[in-house]
């Protein structure tokens, strides 16, 4: 009886032999693998996972002419099960959870790294690397994470190179070595240096979608009744001229001492215990709920007894200069005002905030969401969830409400229609439970009313009191915004028209709720500034912002408005870096690619326009006749303009005007051809007048009589070798070598 | 050949993938990081395209070792392959592979890329002149040419890759490897009295010419014919003196193509081994060459053997019928060639001898081939011995 071998060691053709390959592909997934781990705070995961991606990678490599073995094919059964919970989780990751799937994709990898065998087969591997590598970018971003990012690259480049080199040494019969060590390395260097220039060209000239602080989706900053560039918001509907441009008397503060001047006057005559400061009190409101919406009662997630609001601009350092924090990093491809806590509740003196956030409920369709991550720098009370957020879901140690530094979570949010002919379109009602306008006095009714005089729509009125408050009092930067610096009649009717974020936030919102509105504070940031590299708004202490919000109907829910007339409100800025990420951030504002991308965007907006119905047919017209000429050339390339021969073969055309063009060469020292001289006798006397290349010229015109005339297929080797020779021919007579 | 490689696709669509997921999330590392992506392909685009233009190959055999008792390498033997390139440009070049097909009696034996003769040179100089020199053993027989050179670059990522076909083409005559064989109480031991040596030629009728083959003697070229025909010729001469035995390779069993090649390659080793041996004994065969028989040289019989093909060799009853009565042979067949042995059964009482080398495999099937052909065979007078396939490998030497 015949005992068959346990294990067939075959030769598999396709097995990749070269190790070198293996080492960079392992390597690779550790890049990835730690970048997880440094994206998702599970680093130990992620290093045993890279561990076992090694041992596969190692197992694999001794056993790549093994046809079978009883353990790769158990592996299959884990693989598959791997393979079934994937797919459930992939769902999942389109609402944003990506992480589940990225560790199930890792393991899959280490599971498969068993069984690498072929070259198509480590490239496989580092597909799904490079998938858990861009998905995990954007969960992280600091330097270290950076250097795994770039590292996987530059070893994907590597693997190219390497196997390039395997691939041209193995099949090769005799391999010439280099000259030198030194010359290599000099050529090494010079191709680094030719990628990089090139690299730095595609990178100004590709047409990437605009890196500015506008956000690749648009914006969702507050309606402000004036216009911003490029931007249609709040040019509609704008502060009519009935109204009246100063509630008080006095005109607002432009000087700035002046400004500096009121404000240390404020902050004197200011007695702390006349202001409400949101406190304890709110204890007995966390979870219960805040203000029913039209946004829709989901689950309450969490309070905060604090109110919102620790991180703001500290006191001065020893040199004078005030220290700015990051507060927190946000990757959002909208750009919006960072909601954090909301006041709905009045005490007839200030506003007071909310126990509890609500989400949204989803009200436009699944393309309209996007998802925010918040890398978190100081700490908050609670989350900063932007706006319309549908669900968050913390990263790593993350938990609620306290967001500690080095907390990363993500939010999903609903893009909501915040244009105006929207809004205008929809109402707002004062139906607020607890009626806060019970509360306002009757002066700042009166001033509502005065400024709402005509104004009839929601939208209207919203923006008289935005407008208002913008054109008639001076905003106080540089001081704590998450906290009233005076009343708001105190505000509205004191003397210097000064204050700070809270102060107009809630003198806007209580003319609001006055107006009839359904509307409430927000505390929370600006969008901050953009780091292109990163792809994060950097919000800084001084972003800490408060503003407004109206409840519109008709399922567009809460809508902010800004009557601040704060400078970098509105402003969409760009981060400045110092030494070399600032070189490399500084070729963001040089890409002309951008620049050619926005201008063929606004030349097709602008033809769709007015225009469109002279440009699109001139458009149309001119593509036609130029497809047509296009294709008439592409034809007409293909027909011999001489037609020596009606056969058609590679090079016989380009034989023939190479010979035209050392003919031409030859008639500046040799007459040409007469009529009545043979084609021998002159190629006679061009040998005569050069001697040395007479050989050759024969040899030429022997060959140039078989490609014209021989009705046969030419050897392209030897047509080549022709052309070579008329190159040398012609090159040898210009030099003057011939004669 | 097309400029963009698999691998570039591959390379390409990993860089469009980058390009649209930082165009998505608008992340400016990852356009980068696809930056680099692009830089390296237009790099690799540029050194392609500059790296293969303008060079000029030209490949030659020579030979590693001195030629034993052949009259040139023979199978088995190493052969060392140079080629001389030449970089026209002022330009350096890089990643350079010269390529050639290799043809053995005109069959290309390289048909897929893969296959072909590669020199590989990291580096070439600007207007440089570089040899690069390689071996390869020689497993069959025959004339080997190098042709359908092609340099190509596809450095340094594999992305690109740029061919220029090159003209240069070299050639070389492989000889079968004889196999060694015992001829025991074969006829062509006695085949009468000693002939007079191949080169005296004297008194011998010139019958026509044939194409020079490497090995044949200056004197016997046929300059005549030469003159007409533009290529060489050799005389061919009729035996008019005692007969000597004529070899004949069969055509073989048409039924299985795939190993009619191999197939004939162990006749042809096996009928030098008869030729080498016939020769040592003092018997020196003669060979068909065209329609007549013709007493040739060692080298010749060598040469005849190299350059024959399944396409060339006649089948065994038209070889037989161009032989006078009373020819002696000697035939190398397969057992499975029933034709042939059918025909030489046939043929055997007109022959004044019939010496038979049956090349028959270890299995019950050949063998039971090669006892019925050996009894039919030896039933009409013929000397039978059987030879094993799988031959011994032909000796290698480096």
């Amino acid at each position: 009886m015949i005992r068959k071998p346990k294990r067939v060691r075959l030769h598999q053709e396709h097995a990749e032999h070269a190790g070198v390959l293996r080492v960079i592909a392992a390597m690779m997934a550790w890049a990835a693998g730690i970048a997880l781990g440094i994206a998702t705070g599970d680093l130990v995961i992620a290093l045993i996972l890279t561990a076992v991606i090694t041992s596969g990678h190692l197992v694999s490599w001794r056993t790549r002419l093994w046809r079978s073995a009883r353990w790769q094919i158990m592996l299959l059964v884990p693989t598959a099960l791997v393979v079934v919970l994937l797919v459930p989780s992939l769902p999942q990751a389109f609402q944003g959870d990506w992480l589940h799937p990225m560790r199930y994709l890792l393991l899959l990898q280490a599971l498969t790294s068993f069984y690498l065998h072929s070259r198509a087969s480590l490239y496989t591997a580092q597909m799904l690397s490079a998938i858990v590598l861009l998905v995990s970018s954007q969960l992280a971003f600091d330097s270290l994470f950076l250097t795994f990012f770039f590292a996987f690259f530059l070893l994907q480049l590597v693997f190219l190179a390497s196997a390039t080199r395997v691939d041209a040494v193995r099949g090769a019969v005799a391999v010439h070595s280099w000259p030198n060590r030194a010359q290599r390395m000099l050529w090494g260097a010079a191709g680094v240096g030719l990628i990089a220039v090139a690299s730095i060209g595609a990178f100004l000239l590709l047409p990437w979608g605009s890196l500015s602080a506008g956000g690749g989706n648009g914006s969702m900053l507050p309606l402000t009744g004036e216009a911003r560039p490029g931007s249609s918001e709040g040019v509609q509907d704008g502060p009519s001229e009935s109204m009246p441009r100063s509630g008080p008397d006095d005109p607002a503060l432009n000087d700035p001492e002046e400004i500096q001047q009121a404000i240390d006057e404020l902050l004197n005559n200011s007695d702390g215990s006349d202001i409400p400061v949101p406190n304890g009190e709110l204890g007995g409101l966390l979870g219960q709920g805040g203000t029913p919406g039209a946004d829709g009662a989901a689950s309450p997630l969490f309070g905060t007894e604090d109110g919102f609001g620790g991180s703001v601009p500290g006191d001065p350092g020893p040199n004078g200069e005030i220290p700015n924090p990051t507060v927190m990093q946000v990757r959002s491809p909208v750009s919006t005002y960072w909601r954090g806590q909301t006041y709905s509740v009045f005490d007839g003196e200030q506003w007071l905030p909310d126990g509890a956030v609500r989400f949204s409920t989803p009200t436009r369709s699944a393309k309209a969401r996007y998802p925010q991550t918040y890398f978190v720098k100081q700490q908050l009370p609670m989350p900063v969830l932007g706006y319309t957020p549908l669900g968050w879901q913390p990263v790593g140690d993350t938990k609620a409400p306290i967001i500690e530094p080095g907390d990363v979570y993500r939010v999903i949010s609903e893009r909501r229609n915040f244009h105006p002919a929207v809004l205008s379109r929809a109402t707002s009602a004062n139906v607020i439970n607890r009626g806060p306008d019970e509360f306002v006095s009757e002066s700042v009714k009166e001033l509502a009313a005065q400024i709402t005089l005509g104004r009839s729509g929601a939208l209207s009125k919203s923006l008289a009191v935005t407008q208002f408050l913008r054109s008639n009092y001076t905003y106080a930067a540089s001081l704590d915004p998450f906290s009233p610096l005076q009343s708001i009649e105190q505000f509205l009717y004191g003397d210097h028209k000064l204050g700070n974020a809270f102060d107009f936030a809630a003198a806007q919102t209580a003319l609001a709720v006055a107006s009839g509105l359904e509307a409430r504070l927000v505390t929370g940031y600006l969008p901050g500034e953009l780091d292109p590299l990163s792809g994060t708004y950097v919000v800084r202490a001084s972003d800490a912002h408060a503003w407004t919000e109206i409840n519109f109907r008709d399922r567009i829910g809460w809508v902010p408005f800004d009557g601040n007339p704060r400078e970098d409100g509105q402003a969409n800025t760009t981060t400045t870096r110092n030494g070399a990420a600032g070189a490399v951030a500084s070729l963001f504002d040089q890409r002309v690619g951008d620049q050619v991308r926005d201008a063929v965007k606004i030349a097709i907006e602008q033809s769709l326009s007015f225009g469109a119905r002279v440009i699109g047919p001139a458009a149309v017209g001119v593509a036609v006749v130029a497809i047509v000429l296009a294709v008439r050339w592409l034809l007409g390339r293909r027909r011999p303009r001489v037609p020596y021969s009606l056969l058609e073969a590679g090079g016989r055309r380009d034989l023939i005007r190479a010979y035209e063009r050392l003919m031409k060469q030859v008639s500046k020292y040799v007459p040409p051809r007469s009529t009545d001289e043979t084609v021998d006798q002159y190629f006679a006397r061009v040998s005569r007048e050069f001697p040395s290349v007479g050989e050759e010229l024969v040899w030429l015109r022997d060959k140039l009589n078989e490609v014209a005339y021989r009705p046969t297929e030419p050897n392209a080797a030897h047509m080549a070798d022709a052309r070579i020779r008329m190159g040398d021919l012609r090159r040898t007579i210009r030099t003057g070598a011939g004669g | 050949m097309r400029f963009l490689t698999r691998r570039g696709f591959g390379f390409i669509f990993a860089a469009v993938s980058l390009f649209v997921i930082g165009d998505v999330t608008r992340t400016g590392w990852v356009q980068i990081a696809d930056a680099v992506f692009w830089g390296a392909i237009l790099t690799s685009a540029l050194v392609a395209a500059m790296s293969s233009g303008g060079l000029r190959a030209t490949p030659r055999f020579f030979l590693n070792s001195t030629p034993g008792q052949n009259p040139g390498t023979a199978q088995g033997e190493t052969i060392g392959i140079e080629a001389e390139v030449i970089n026209r440009w002022p330009l350096p070049r890089f990643g350079v592979t010269l390529s050639f097909n290799l043809y053995v009696n005109d069959q290309l034996v390289t048909p897929h890329s893969d296959q072909r003769l590669k020199l590989h040179m990291p580096f070439l100089a600007p207007g440089s002149r570089t040899v690069v020199k390689g071996s390869m053993v020689t497993s069959r027989r025959g004339m080997h040419r190098l042709a359908d050179g092609v340099a190509a670059s596809d450095a340094p990522f594999g992305v690109f890759k740029r061919s220029q076909p090159q003209v240069g083409e070299t050639a070389l005559m492989i000889y079968p490897a004889p196999v060694e064989i015992e001829l025991g109480p074969s006829r062509l031991v006695n085949a009468g009295e000693r002939p007079k040596p191949v080169t005296a030629r004297s008194g011998e009728e010139v019958v026509g010419s044939r194409p020079y083959v490497v090995g044949d003697s200056a004197r016997s070229i046929h300059w005549r014919n030469s003159a007409r025909t533009g290529r060489i010729m050799t005389k061919a001469y009729a035996a008019t003196e005692q007969e000597t035995p004529v070899l004949l390779v069969a055509s073989g069993p048409m039924l299985d193509k795939t190993k009619s090649e191999e197939s004939l390659d162990d006749r042809c080793r096996v009928a030098a081994g008869v030729s080498l041996e016939s020769g040592k004994s003092g018997a020196p065969l003669s060979m068909l060459t065209g329609r007549t028989t013709q007493r040739v040289t060692w080298a010749e019989t060598l040469s005849l053997l190299a350059a024959l093909t399944s396409d060339t060799v006649k089948p065994m009853a038209e070889q037989l019928t161009w032989l006078d009565p009373s020819a002696a042979v000697a035939v190398v067949v397969d057992v499975a060639d029933d034709e042939s042995i059918s025909a030489m059964v046939a043929e055997a009482s007109r022959l004044s001898s019939l010496d038979v080398w049956l090349l028959a495999e270890p299995t019950d099937e050949h063998q039971w081939h090669a006892n019925r052909a050996a009894s039919a065979l030896r039933g009409v007078g013929a000397h039978v011995s059987v030879v094993e396939r799988p031959l011994p490998a032909p000796e290698v030497s480096r």
